[in-house]
């Protein structure tokens, strides 16, 4: 069975752009995302709504197994492309409760072009738990920070993958109803 | 999702087709994620020629929503030509609210100049550039240039600084003024004068670049650390005017030259007419 998307796929995706914009250049500052199209079988409301806004043929996504309605959906109402490994996809996407990849074995661009990077749809619980201080661009001074039920070692990985900066990935942390953006630029410190 | 209307052609709404937005706009998540860094995008043909800001329009037009409210400045003035024509466009292929006060804009674009009035957080301003690469001068190879940012190699840009020191006594460069964001890339802050290099630093705005005949994009976050090049010996500094406004008498605002007869009587303007016109009203 599909589903269905967007109610208007010009104005809504607009919307979750600028959210998604406003996530990633304000980072770990979640914003409320009302308006959410109906969820997809195997994945969070909101996630949908990011898959809509970014994905289409010009880009591949990896996932672990999807449920078949929702791969069909995507494929429908994105032209989905999925990668055959996580490790050459241009977006990751990560269930609630999935193994994290080796962030260190993404794509995470090149010395030139540090853009051809992969970015990583990671669902959490919520974000009413405090974990990390945050500093770095888009952060006026540093901003307090935690997400439940994120894969274990996240932050270990994270701050390995900053130290890479320029290069790395970028991630989308997605709850039910909420996003909040990680850019690679954003320092984090545990506790 | 094609809005139609009668009499017209058809267009998507702001024009660009959703596939040509998609792209931009994982372009600019790239571009957020990596301060100052150039993004290559793929280009739409726009119905402006080249010159009339197609890389800002182009950027504009992925982001703008129905409830935005645009403003569009040129030189600093919501009335030049330029400006107009841009305004209208978007007035026509979105329908949005426009407004020439910075107050009121949740989106700016603009060429040439940082409105005078402090920009707020959750306004984004985009910037239409006519060369991204701030060492083109130095070095003609795009191939070279990546390989001098992938090794934040810019020596070559102080060579320049200090060569303009020996020659004039302090650096000659006023427009365009290189500068490095987040202490990794060296940037263009696009033709804007040197006096709106401070703007850009810590701004609570969301600063978005577009140069639409190179087809790249950059960006810089809200809250970026944004410097301009300087040595010890030769601070940085912006250009200062002994005259006021002779409009609004703002000591603080950058400053025009103008010709007001035949006989060339001059006096000096705010060159941002909103900013001028709110003084002169006393509002701000
Ligand atoms: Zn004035």
């Amino acid at each position: 069975m599909l589903q269905p998307a967007f109610d208007n796929m010009v104005h809504d995706s607009q919307r979750m752009f600028r959210h998604i914009l406003t996530a990633l250049a304000e980072p770990l500052l979640p914003q409320d995302l009302p308006q959410l199209p109906p969820a997809l079988p195997g994945l969070l409301p909101a996630t949908a709504a990011v898959l809509y806004t970014l994905i289409d043929q010009d880009v591949t996504l990896w996932a672990p197994a999807l449920p078949d309605s929702t791969v069909a959906s995507l494929r429908f109402h994105c032209g989905l492309q999925l990668a055959a490994q996580a490790e050459q996809a241009d977006f990751i996407l990560l269930p609630l409760g999935s193994t994290l990849p080796p962030l260190a074995s993404l794509q995470a661009g090149s010395a030139e072009y540090p853009d051809r990077s992969a970015t990583l749809l990671l669902e959490v619980a919520d974000f009413t738990i405090d974990q990390v201080e945050a500093s770095g661009p888009g952060i006026a001074g540093s901003r307090r920070f935690g997400a439940g039920q994120l894969p274990a070692g996240f932050w270990a990985q994270w701050q390995a993958n900053h130290a890479r900066f320029p290069l790395g990935v970028d991630v989308l942390l997605i709850s039910a109803s909420q996003l909040a953006g990680l850019p690679r630029s954003t320092l984090v410190k545990e506790g | 999702m094609t809005e139609a209307r009668p009499g017209q052609w058809q267009y998507n709404f702001a024009f660009l087709d959703e596939n040509t937005k998609r792209m931009l706009r994982r372009a600019l998540l790239k571009a957020v994620a990596i301060p100052g860094y150039q993004v290559p995008f793929g280009s739409r043909e726009m119905p402006l020629p080249y010159g009339w800001g197609t890389g800002g329009i182009q950027l504009t037009a992925s982001i703008i929503g129905q409830h935005d409210v645009l403003k569009v400045i040129d030189q600093g003035a919501d009335d030049t030509t330029n400006a107009v024509n841009i305004r209208r466009f978007f007035a026509r292929v979105t329908g949005v609210a426009t407004t020439s006060h910075t107050t009121e804009a949740s989106l700016i674009q603009t060429r040439h100049r940082i409105p005078e009035t402090p920009l707020r957080p959750g306004q984004i301003v985009v910037f239409q550039v006519p060369e991204p690469e701030a060492l083109r001068t130095l070095e003609a190879s795009e191939v070279e240039t990546r390989k001098l940012h992938a090794h934040q190699e810019y020596g070559l840009m102080h060579v320049k600084l200090y060569e303009d020191i020996a020659r004039f006594g302090h650096i000659a460069t006023s427009y365009d003024y290189p500068v490095m964001v987040n202490q990794r890339y060296l940037a263009s802050p696009s033709p804007i004068p040197k006096f709106d290099n401070p703007k850009l630093d810590m701004s609570p705005a969301l600063l978005l670049f577009g140069a639409g005949r190179e087809k790249r994009l950059y960006a810089i976050p809200p809250y970026t650390r944004v410097e301009s090049l300087a040595f010890d010996d030769h601070p940085f500094s912006v250009q200062r005017w002994e005259q006021a406004c002779a409009l609004c008498g703002s000591h603080d605002s950058y400053l025009d030259e103008i010709i007001t007869d035949d006989a060339g009587a001059r006096m000096f303007v705010c060159s941002d007419t909103d900013y001028c016109q709110q003084q002169q009203e006393g509002v701000a």
